[in-house]
């Protein structure tokens, strides 16, 4: 299998492949602070500090992260809803980086996004039918205000709601129906790929479950590509096919889904995944808790960001920048060591299982 | 195999509501939010109430720490806490009983953390507001720790701080004068002990440098510093009951493992019952011993936490836990309860859940299923098991 | 806490969903509804509402119910009062008659009737008070939006020019506009209105970056929707409310200080009917006639209450929104 090389350094690559819906190469995002009499810049938050990452077509990528991660900001650069410090990014083979205005429109068209916040991200003036048809004028789709509501009509049922349901407002409806019209918005356009930005983490369980059906199935019937973006590990686990793990601005794991689940290589891939409360107390915790908050991102630690917390750290980490490695085909991570993560859980799984107490057992280095 | 479930910390109820039934008056009409909720927490245990949005859980939360909001109504029902009906107080009682007995934490520490008093003043606040009340806790609580650390107490610390044992010593004696004289604190003095109990159980949810955060501000804190700092604050007065509302739902999930593993060497450390409210099925089956979940104003189900993961019987309590994606567990589809969460301005009549239950049967709509005990420890308000 | 109901009460049906206590925020049925709803609870909007709407609607008909011309009195026309044993003290005046059937509130010192001048000068007041705010508005919104939507250079110009023109004492500049060019009745409008502007480029400027950075102005624009769209299509619709509240409070405020000005002399004619202008040629007659400054005054009193109540009340109506 050729492993695409999804390391820092795709600047050699002259061609993109078509086999890709987006690229961001190298991407950086800095918001810098002005300060001084005559507003110099004094210092960065970096939100996104390198990041280089594909989405084949077809496929939904999951980009994980907490907070200060900048998962939701290379997802705004990708949509090019802000513009990006450096870097690329590549739709469909085209660069897109720098456009404006009627240039970027057109790419609009076929990129668009999932909110996380179902109550904020409609205009509360705006009926149901309204806000459906307004991305077909906008882009010019239809030819006459009955073809836009004809599409309309049939988008609010697709997404399982009803026709009465166009006449009315946002504010009467529950957080879960209000996704279902934000999803039914972006599909009015008929894209070709779709920014989730945490679209069930504002919902209720039950709820969730039936939104992200829905988008499973949508993904199928109109040939949709996701970046699904995350916190919750769970959902990215139920829907993605391959996953980005992101610290401080950086991926820090990249890989198939079942991979890194099984197999995680990252000291704060493995401290995510066990920091997950699992639903069935017999699987009550073993793994790594670590200690501390996410540093600020604009005073990003030295050479490896994540050694500040890590409880594998050596003074390597302090001094030298981790390297892009290639652990296994498709799986990369950025670490200086290799870690065994999966035997040290086994090892935790059985002890608990065998006992009946939940154990907490001692974190020291495997490798 | 699995062992039998560990047994509930004790058989003794620290708390009991019987029967509340609570309505709000709102615009849109009379929303029935509680209908005749039971629910029992006892001595030392955790019990996880669970539900969505809706359910009524923070409702139960503030019709405990009495701090309904204007339009609420109590219909009917009791809240007993050491055998006394909190409802039937008055609000200088109530508050009372609030500054002893119970504690609330709530879901975003920067909106109820006072941003412009230090941490170490809005704990202490407590103590130096009602000096009279705690004067004699203060002095016991203070000559006890005294004793344990001359006894060489492994737990106890340097926020004696550079007291030598000599002079922890002459304290104590001093200490234990000034309480069988049964004279009052002084505010100095009584300012002095509440601080260094401040400071012990701030270095109790494990911040680094107590006596630093002690003078800190809440901003100057982070989100997870910011919870065990209001987890401290609830529990510096020793309360029977703490009432924790989605603490972790705004916080990372690895600061959240982080507070969940303390809240679970607290419960060995305190003295105190934990009602933990949650949405979330995961921290439930983590930290809880018992569960109780609740739909629409009603608890539907109650059990042990390992009991109610391995033998669900509510309609409800499947469907919950069939919706929920497991971290460990590819699944192709997740099953969800069809329908969504009823108005409960016009609740559905008899069983409130009957719309959305895939068993429902004729009875469901007339009759509201009771909470019945169906095994040791395990009831669930459900006509398919009685009633 | 400032929950009026914990959040999770919040509830819906699952189909024909109704939010319990979150104020409708579309539909002008529903608006409409929770208007009156809230308008129960406090009587003194309902009060004010009516006042204004009143007013307005004399003012709309003021050329039915009065003569438009019938103020341009010469001062040679001479009113005897009718049948009066009060007659004699009034002699000394003869154009200042008290209210009667025929004239209910009297004459004024040009002995026109004190109640049709009111009438006439309703439209006035109401127009110019119209005018000036909605230019104000008008303003407001070209240079808020520009401001909110440069950015940078542009938007800190904008922002100190607004405030120089804040600092202005309003008589001072108004004097100097007088004199300068002339004293007309345009000439005041503009003079009023170089005052009131700046709050409402602050206004609507603080209101468009604020809506702008919401969700769904993102949401718009990821959709394609381009910057005039989002601006009035979106934002100004929902930007309104506040002005809305402003403007009501302003059209009080400007009918006050418009007429202040009259009163203090700068009004073109004397004999203009307007409410500030009859206050201050009922002067004089304080001591005798009380009834000149009485009732001119009593209409600027409550038609400046009326729109602040109805301001309020409509401050009121946005608060729950704005609250959850």
């Amino acid at each position: 299998m050729a492993a695409k090389s999804e390391g820092a350094n795709l600047s050699d690559k002259a061609v993109s492949n078509s086999e890709y819906m987006v690229e961001a190469r190298n991407v950086y995002k800095w918001f810098p602070i002005k300060g001084g009499l005559f507003g110099k810049t004094v210092a960065n938050v970096k939100a996104v500090d390198g990041v280089s990452l594909t989405v084949r077509k077809g496929e939904t990528m999951g980009l994980v992260g907490e907070s200060g991660s900048g998962k939701t900001t290379i997802g705004r650069e990708i949509m090019r809803l802000t513009t990006v410090t450096k870097g690329q990014i590549i739709f469909d083979g085209k660069d897109i980086t720098n456009l404006k205005g009627r240039s970027l429109k057109q790419y609009r068209r076929k990129m668009q996004m999932v909110f996380q916040d179902p109550y904020a991200s409609l205009d509360p003036r705006q009926s149901i039918r309204s806000a459906l048809n307004e991305p077909m004028k906008i882009h010019h789709v239809v030819s006459s205000k009955q073809e836009a509501n004809a599409v309309t009509e049939r988008l609010i049922e697709t997404v399982g709601l009803s026709l009465d349901h166009l006449s009315r407002f946002p504010h009467e409806f529950s957080g879960g129906q209000r996704q279902r019209i934000a999803i039914a918005r972006a599909l009015a356009v008929n894209p070709q790929f779709m920014l989730l930005d945490e679209p069930t983490s504002s919902l209720d369980v039950s709820v969730q479950a039936q939104i992200l059906n829905l988008l499973k199935k949508l993904q199928k019937q109109y040939n949709l590509t996701y970046l699904f973006i995350s916190h919750n590990l769970s959902v990215i686990r139920h829907m993605c096919d391959r996953v980005a793990v992101m610290y401080l601005g950086r991926i820090v794991e990249i890989g198939n889904m079942q991979t890194i689940y099984d197999n995680p290589k990252h000291p704060y891939t493995f401290a995510l995944l066990s920091s997950v409360p699992n639903p069935d107390p017999l699987k009550r915790k073993a793994g790594i808790v670590i200690e501390g908050d996410v540093p600020s991102p604009i005073d990003i630690p030295s050479g490896c960001r994540f050694r500040t917390r890590c409880p594998y750290a050596t003074s390597k980490c302090t001094e030298e920048f981790p390297p892009l490695v290639e652990i296994e085909p498709g799986h990369w991570i950025e670490c200086h060591y290799d870690i065994d993560f999966k035997s040290r859980r086994n090892l935790e799984q059985k002890a608990a299982a065998s006992s009946g107490i939940p154990q907490d057992l001692p974190t020291t280095p495997v490798a | 195999m699995m062992d039998e479930p560990k047994q509930i910390a004790s058989t003794q109820p620290a708390l009991e509501v019987k029967n509340l039934r609570l309505v709000f008056n709102t615009y849109a009409g009379v929303v029935k939010a509680l209908d005749g909720i039971d629910l029992t927490v006892y001595k030392r245990e955790v019990l996880g109430l669970v539900g969505e949005s809706g359910c009524g859980k923070s409702v139960t939360a503030l019709a405990i720490a009495g701090l309904l909001p204007e339009n609420a109504k109590i219909l009917s029902g009791e809240v007993l806490l050491n055998g006394q009906d909190l409802l039937k107080k008055s609000k200088k009682e109530i508050r009372l009983a609030r500054l002893k007995d119970i504690a609330l934490v709530f879901q975003d520490p920067m909106t109820y953390l006072n941003p412009v008093i230090t941490i170490g003043s809005q704990i202490t606040e407590i103590f130096t507001g009602n000096l009279a009340m705690y004067s004699e806790e203060l002095i016991q609580s203070r000559i006890e720790e005294i004793q344990s650390r001359l006894a060489g107490d492994g737990f106890s610390v340097p926020s004696f701080g550079s007291q030598s044992l000599v002079s922890l010593e002459q304290e104590r004696d001093r200490l234990v004068a000034l309480k069988n004289s049964g004279k009052k604190l002084s505010r100095g003095e009584g300012k002095r002990l509440a601080r260094l109990r401040a400071i012990h159980y701030l270095r109790l949810v494990r911040l680094p440098e107590p006596e630093r955060i002690f003078k800190m501000y809440p901003f100057e804190l982070s989100g997870g510093m910011r919870q065990r700092a209001m987890i401290a604050m609830a529990l510096v007065r020793r309360p029977k009951v703490l009432l924790a509302d989605e603490i972790t739902t705004a916080l990372d999930v690895t600061v959240q493992a982080q507070i969940l593993k303390l809240l679970k060497e607290l419960r060995d450390k305190i003295d105190a019952s934990i009602i933990l409210i949650t949405h979330d099925l995961g921290i439930v089956a983590e930290t809880c011993d018992r569960v109780a979940v609740m739909y629409a104003g009603n608890i539907v189900e109650v059990a042990s936490v390992f009991e109610m993961f391995k033998n669900p019987l509510h309609p409800y309590t499947k469907g919950l836990f069939a919706a929920v994606p497991k971290p460990d567990v590819s699944t192709k589809e997740l099953e969800s309860i069809k329908g969504s969460v009823p108005n409960l301005i016009y609740p559905p009549t008899g069983c409130r859940f009957h719309p959305r239950c895939p068993m429902a049967f004729e009875r469901c709509p007339v009759v509201k299923p009771p909470l019945i005990e169906v095994s040791p420890g395990h009831r669930v308000a459900c006509l398919l098991y009685g009633g | 806490m400032t929950q009026r109901i914990p959040q999770e009460v919040e509830t819906e049906e699952s189909s024909g969903d109704r939010e319990v206590e979150r104020r409708p925020a579309g539909g002008v049925k529903a608006e409409l509804k929770f208007a009156l709803y809230l308008a129960r609870k406090n009587p003194l909007v309902l009060v004010g509402s009516a006042i204004a709407i009143i007013s307005i609607v004399v003012a709309v008909f003021s050329g039915f119910l009065v003569p438009s011309d019938i103020w341009k009195v010469s001062h040679l026309d001479i009113r005897l009062c009718w049948n009066n044993p009060i007659i004699d003290w009034h002699l000394k005046n003869i154009y200042v008659c008290p209210g009667s059937t025929v004239m209910p509130l009297g004459t004024d010192s040009f002995g026109r009737n004190l109640l049709q001048m009111i009438i006439l000068a309703l439209p006035l007041d109401l127009e110019i008070s119209f005018a000036i705010v909605f230019s104000a508005v008008a303003i407001g919104i070209a240079l808020g939006a520009i401001a909110a939507y440069a950015g940078g250079y542009i938007d800190e110009a904008i922002l100190r020019v607004t405030d120089i023109f804040f600092a202005f004492p309003g008589l001072v500049l108004a004097l100097v506009l007088l004199a300068v060019f002339g004293r007309t009745l345009n000439i005041l409008v503009i003079a009023v209105l170089v005052v009131w502007w700046p709050i409402y480029v602050r206004l609507i400027r603080s209101q468009i970056l604020s809506e702008k950075e919401k969700p769904y102005a993102e949401a718009l624009r990821s959709v394609g929707a381009g910057r005039f769209r989002i601006l009035f299509r979106h934002i100004i619709p929902n930007a309104i409310y506040p002005v809305l509240v402003q403007m009501t409070l302003d059209i009080g405020g400007v009918i006050l200080v418009f007429s202040t000005l009259m009163f203090l002399g700068f009004s073109p004619d004397q004999r203009l009917p307007e409410l500030g202008n009859l206050v201050s040629s009922g002067i004089d007659y304080v001591n005798t006639a009380p009834w000149l400054i009485i009732f001119p005054g009593l209409t600027i009193l409550v038609i400046a209450l009326g729109f602040n109540l109805l301001g309020d009340g409509i401050r009121d109506i946005l608060d729950p929104r704005l609250r959850r």
